[in-house]
């Protein structure tokens, strides 16, 4: 069996379009999963849907460089979600919304652990903290702890450098950690990254 | 960057279960429908793109080979399958087999076909003084087992969405039958593929050849080969059963095909179906591809 990868696929598609299907089944799993952990699974279900319809309408843009459209097709969710996020004017609070689901499921996991309510605790700091951030850092942070993309598709998907990936994950790892550590606030590494209320 | 800030953030992350296999179909299907243009209802908001999709579908999907002139009637048995070749087209049999087995076409416009169209039936539509390179419609609005006309592949472009899309009104009189003098850029057809000349210009002046006079004989005898190829007797095959049949015939037929198993098919395929691309860019020539099909599922 002739297993092609995903760029002959689309190149393919340009004279066949029905190979693009094959691209689908490659990754709506995954494109579904970004899309409706971040608008809920029935809008998420359309968007991910939006998303192989806008990539096929524009393959020909596609870096025939790239063996793997799984980045590609990221970025292209990640426009359709914000703008999806943006016309509902639902945009700051998704991510706040988002990040309260994952409490409560976290809550109703361990309800009757005693370390429970410290670990809700601490979680509902590092939410809280999320929601301060600059987008462009959030985004890249859930892309590769909720995506689980690498460095290097982190930074297709954003159409940024890898050493911008690698210094926004620092930073914002660094400003979670401080919220994490009430100590660590009163440090001086903390104090400058900190970032004033929005 | 393994630490407690991404495991907390991971532990954040809202539950998203795999979609089930009723929403990954739905949304396969209407992927689908926009990127084939396979005949289905056209929903408002996705009614743009599934028109562009389907006249960019139309336009280069079809693909063609050189295959030898000079066309006997020839009937061959082959492993206890007769493989009927005419130069006029399927036999009533092969039509009704390609019939239940293939998902009805389109026809020439925008309009849902009633029976499944060849790869062999496509033809270049090319509009006079239209610098852009000329689309690819389908002529199989007439029964498969009737033999191709001239008259039919100028009466295809003249109903098809390479003349509906166009935003302005132009002249599909007089029509003119001609071929193509290189390869198509755009569309992949080599040098020989009819094209039909909307408007005034002459073959020549369109940048084309005057057809020769067996042309309409190596249009049916493609048609022939294709329909003996993917004819298979069997309701729902297997892919070695495909594969089999496939090679059966390309024996008794005296043809050189690739084979290409892609199996790259529809989720719950079962029924793997031969394909014959006549012109197919990873091998650069005419393959049999064998894939997993949902119609009839």
């Amino acid at each position: 069996m002739m297993t092609l990868n995903d760029t002959t696929l689309i190149e393919l598609s340009q004279v066949d379009p029905e190979a693009f299907g094959e691209i689908f089944d490659r990754h709506f799993t995954a494109i579904y999963r970004f899309c409706a952990r971040r608008v809920g699974p029935a809008r998420g279900e359309d968007l991910a849907g939006d998303v192989f319809r806008w990539a096929f309408e524009n393959r020909d843009r596609y870096d025939l460089s790239r063996s793997d459209a799984r980045p590609w097709l990221f970025g292209i969710a990640l426009n359709i979600v914000r703008d999806a996020m943006r016309s509902s004017g639902r945009e700051s609070a998704a991510f706040g919304r988002s990040i309260n689901q994952g409490i409560d499921l976290f809550g109703e996991v361990d309800a009757q652990v005693a370390s429970a309510l410290d670990a809700k605790t601490e979680l509902a700091a590092v939410a809280v903290a999320l929601e301060r951030q600059p987008t462009a850092d959030v985004e890249t942070l859930l892309l590769y702890a909720w995506d689980e993309l690498s460095y290097a598709e982190i930074a297709e998907a954003l159409d940024v450098p890898v050493g911008t990936v690698r210094s926004r994950l620092n930073r914002i790892r660094e400003r979670l950690h401080c919220a994490l550590d009430e100590a660590a606030v009163e440090r001086s590494t903390c104090s400058a990254v900190r970032l004033p209320r929005r | 960057m393994e630490d407690v800030i991404v495991d907390r953030v991971r532990q954040l992350a809202p539950p998203a279960e795999d979609p089930s296999e009723l929403q990954t179909a739905r949304q396969r299907r209407v992927v689908m429908l926009s990127v084939t243009g396979v005949a289905g209802p056209i929903g408002a908001d996705l009614g743009t793109v599934e028109k562009r999709a389907a006249g960019r579908h139309r336009r280069s999907r079809r693909h063609w080979a050189w295959l030898p002139t000079g066309v006997v009637m020839v009937a061959v048995t082959c492993g206890g399958i007769a493989a009927a070749l005419t130069v006029f087209g399927p036999t009533p049999q092969q039509a009704q087999r390609i019939t239940n087995a293939f998902q009805p076409d389109k026809g020439a416009g925008l309009v849902p076909g009633t029976r499944p169209s060849l790869n062999s039936e496509s033809v270049l539509c090319q509009i006079s003084g239209n610098p852009n390179p000329p689309g690819t419609t389908q002529a199989s609005d007439a029964p498969m087992t009737r033999p191709l006309t001239a008259e039919m592949l100028v009466s295809a472009c003249q109903h098809s969405d390479v003349v509906n899309m166009q935003t302005s009104r132009i002249s599909v009189t007089p029509a003119t039958l001609c071929v193509t003098t290189q390869p198509g850029a755009q569309t992949g057809e080599p040098t020989g593929w009819p094209v039909v000349v909307l408007g005034s210009s002459s073959c020549s002046g369109a940048g084309d050849a005057p057809p020769p006079s067996d042309v309409m004989a190596q249009v049916n005898r493609r048609r022939s080969v294709e329909a003996a190829i993917i004819a298979i007797p069997e309701p729902c095959p297997t892919k070695d059963q495909t594969i089999r049949w496939v090679r059966q015939q390309l024996a008794a037929l005296h043809e050189n095909m690739n084979i290409l198993e892609a199996d790259v098919g529809v989720p719950g395929g079962i029924c793997y179906l031969p394909t014959v691309h006549w012109v197919f860019p990873p091998t650069g020539g005419p393959t049999v591809e064998v894939n997993a099909h949902q119609y009839p599922g």
